[in-house]
C-alpha cells in the first residue's frame, strides 16, 4: 500500500513540476501579451505625439532660419515646449521595462503602430529598408 | 481567505508597479508653464486696468441697460450682452431689434438676426486691448491713429469709444431699419449717423435723467451733451465691470495656485504641442491680429448668402479673405456658442476645428459654392500651420480643463433691460 502512495506522490510531484514548468514558459509571454494589451493605446497615442512634436520642431526652426521673427521664435519655443510629448513617451517606455515588458515586446509595439497607421507598404518598407 | 489575501497582494503589487512616478516632471511642468505664460504675455490682472472715472461707469451702466438707446426702444446693450451667457447672448448670431426674451426664447419669438456672434466683453478697455470686433473695424493704429469707419473723423481717441458708438447706430441691431421715421437715416454716411446720434441723445434728454447726469458730471450745459458723451459713458462701464480679474490661471502663475494635473496637462499643451499661445497670447489671450479657422459659416453672412469674408471688408485686402480677430479667451467655457458666426456648440468641437476642419464635414446639402469657400479657408489655415498638433481625446479634456481656469468675474451683475 505505501509503495502505491508512494508511485502517486511522485506522480503528482512530476505533474506539479511539469504544469509549473508550462506555467513559467507560457506566463511570460502570456504576461507580456497582457501589459502590451493594457498599455497599447496609450504607447500608440504618445508614440504619434512625439512622432509630430519633432516633425513641429524642425519645421517651426526651418522657419525661424528662412523668415525670422518674432511669431517664429514663439513658434521654436511653442515647439520645445512640445517635445515634452517625448518625454512622456520614453518615461512611458520605462515604465513598461519597470513593469517587465523586455525590449522585443516594446519593439513589437513600435512595429505595430507603425503598421496601424500605415496606408500602404510605403512604411513598412521606410522601417525596414537599408539606408545608406 | 488566503487565496484572496494573495489576490490582493498581487493586484497592489502590479498596481503601485504600474503608477507612474511623476512628481519630478509635474514640477518640470509646472515650472515651465509659469515660464512660459510670462513669456507669451501674461500680465497680473490689474496690469491691465485703466483709470476709469467710477461715477461715469455708473452712468454707462444704466445707458447699457437702458432701452431708450434703440430707434423703437426695444433693445438696450445688455439685450445681447447677458451676465449669464459671459456677456454674450448665448445664441449663434445676434438677434437685434425686435427682438424679446434671453437665450433660445430669443430666436423663438423673432427678431432682426445679425450676421455674426455677440462677443463678450472681457478686457474691453484694458490697456493695448485696441482691436475691436471680429473684423477689426475699430482700431488703434500704432501711429495712435483710430481706424474705423468713421475715417479721418473719428469721434473719440479712444477706440472702446468709438467703438460703442456703432451698435447703436447700426441698422438691424439698434435701430429699426423697417420705421419710416428713420428712412432718413437709412445710409451709409457719418452725417446720417450724427443726425441719428442726436436722435437718441434727445430721447435721452426727454424721457430720462441720464443726460442731466451727464453734465453734471463733465460740468457742461445739458445742451452741449452729444452722442460722444454718451458713447465714452458706456466704454467706462465696460471697462470697469468687464476688466480682467485674477482667474485661476492668473492665481497659479502669480501666487503659485495650484492646478489640477488636467488643468496643468492642459496648459502645458495650450503653451506648447498645441500652439495654442502662437495666437492666443498677451494678457488677454489673443494676439489681436487676424487668422483664418475653417469654421463653418452659420446664417446669411455680412456678405450675404452664406458668405462672410471677414477682415477683407475692412481692408479690401484679398490676403484678409476669411480672417477674423483671435478670440480672447477670457471666460472663454461660458461663451458657447463659438466662430464668427458661432456655427459650433461645444468648445471641445471648436477646439478640434483647429487642428482637423474637416472632421465634422458633411457633403450632405452642401452646394459647389459651399465646398469651394471651405477649400479655401482650409487653404489658408493650412498656410498658417504647416504641422497641425493633432490632438488625442484626452488632450482636449485637458484643454478645456485649462481654458475653465480663465474664468473670472465682472464687477457688478448687469440687469435684464427694461
Amino acid at each position: 500500500m505505501s509503495s502505491v502512495y508512494k508511485r502517486i506522490n511522485v506522480l503528482l510531484f512530476l505533474c506539479g513540476l511539469t504544469l509549473g514548468l508550462m506555467i513559467a514558459w507560457l506566463g511570460q509571454p502570456v504576461f507580456q501579451w497582457g501589459v502590451q494589451s493594457l498599455f497599447r493605446k496609450q504607447f500608440y497615442e504618445l508614440t504619434a505625439s512625439c512622432d509630430a512634436a519633432m516633425r513641429t520642431h524642425l519645421i517651426a526652426k526651418n522657419r525661424l532660419d528662412l523668415e525670422p521673427s518674432e511669431t517664429a521664435v514663439r513658434a521654436v519655443r511653442s515647439a520645445e515646449l512640445g517635445l515634452l510629448a517625448c518625454q512622456d513617451y520614453d518615461l512611458l517606455r520605462k515604465r513598461l521595462i519597470r513593469i517587465g515588458l523586455d525590449e522585443n515586446a516594446l519593439s513589437e509595439l513600435t512595429l505595430s503602430f507603425a503598421e496601424a497607421r500605415a496606408s500602404d507598404l510605403q512604411l513598412v518598407v521606410e522601417t525596414h529598408e537599408f539606408r545608406y | 481567505m488566503n487565496f484572496g489575501i494573495d489576490r490582493l497582494a498581487a493586484a497592489v503589487t502590479i498596481v503601485l508597479l504600474a503608477a507612474p512616478n511623476t512628481s519630478a516632471t509635474e514640477t518640470l511642468r509646472e515650472r515651465m508653464l509659469r515660464s512660459y505664460a510670462l513669456d507669451f504675455g501674461l500680465v497680473p490682472a490689474e496690469e491691465t486696468w485703466r483709470d476709469v472715472d467710477p461715477v461715469l461707469a455708473a452712468i454707462g451702466k444704466e445707458l447699457f441697460e437702458s432701452t431708450l438707446l434703440s430707434s423703437n426702444v426695444d433693445t438696450a446693450c445688455a439685450s445681447c450682452h447677458l451676465d449669464r451667457f459671459g456677456s454674450a447672448d448665448g445664441l449663434p448670431v445676434a438677434i437685434g431689434v425686435e427682438g424679446r426674451s434671453f437665450g433660445a426664447e430669443r430666436v423663438r419669438l423673432g427678431g432682426d438676426p445679425q450676421p455674426r456672434n455677440t462677443l463678450p466683453l472681457w478686457g474691453r478697455g484694458g490697456k493695448g486691448f485696441d482691436t475691436l470686433f471680429w473684423d477689426g473695424r475699430v482700431e488703434k493704429l500704432q501711429s495712435g491713429e483710430i481706424q474705423s469707419q468713421y475715417g479721418a473723423a473719428a469721434p473719440d481717441d479712444d477706440p472702446l469709444t468709438v467703438a460703442a458708438h456703432l451698435p447703436p447706430l447700426q441698422l438691424g441691431e439698434m435701430v429699426f431699419d423697417r420705421d419710416s421715421r428713420f428712412a432718413q437715416y437709412e445710409q451709409e454716411s457719418t452725417s446720417a449717423a450724427a443726425a441719428y446720434a442726436d436722435t437718441i441723445v434727445s430721447r435721452l434728454r426727454e424721457r430720462s435723467d441720464l443726460i442731466a447726469q451727464l453734465a453734471t458730471r463733465s460740468e457742461q450745459a445739458e445742451t452741449d451733451i452729444d452722442y460722444t458723451d454718451v458713447a465714452a459713458a458706456l466704454a467706462s462701464f465696460i471697462a470697469r465691470n468687464f476688466r480682467l480679474g485674477t482667474s485661476r490661471f492668473h492665481a497659479f502663475v502669480f501666487h503659485a495656485a495650484p492646478l489640477t494635473s488636467e488643468e496643468l496637462r492642459g496648459g502645458v499643451l495650450f503653451y506648447g504641442k498645441g500652439q495654442c499661445a502662437l495666437c492666443h497670447s498677451g494678457p488677454y489671450f489673443s494676439d489681436l491680429d487676424f487668422h483664418t479657422i475653417a469654421f463653418p459659416q452659420f446664417g446669411f453672412g455680412a456678405n450675404g448668402f452664406g458668405v462672410d469674408y471677414g477682415r477683407y471688408n475692412v481692408t479690401q485686402n484679398p490676403d484678409d479673405l476669411f480672417a477674423f480677430r483671435t478670440p480672447p479667451l477670457i471666460n472663454v467655457t461660458r461663451t458657447a456658442p463659438y466662430s464668427h458666426s458661432g456655427s459650433v456648440a461645444k468648445l471641445r468641437d471648436a477646439i478640434v476645428y483647429h487642428f482637423d476642419p474637416l472632421a465634422f464635414f458633411s457633403n450632405d446639402g452642401s452646394t459647389a459654392d459651399d465646398r469651394e469657400q471651405l477649400a479655401r479657408r482650409i487653404g489658408l489655415w493650412a498656410r498658417d500651420y504647416p504641422v497641425a498638433a493633432t490632438l488625442s481625446e484626452r488632450e482636449i479634456d485637458d484643454l478645456v480643463a485649462f481654458l475653465g481656469t480663465l474664468e473670472t468675474e465682472s464687477l457688478e451683475k448687469v440687469a435684464d433691460p427694461q
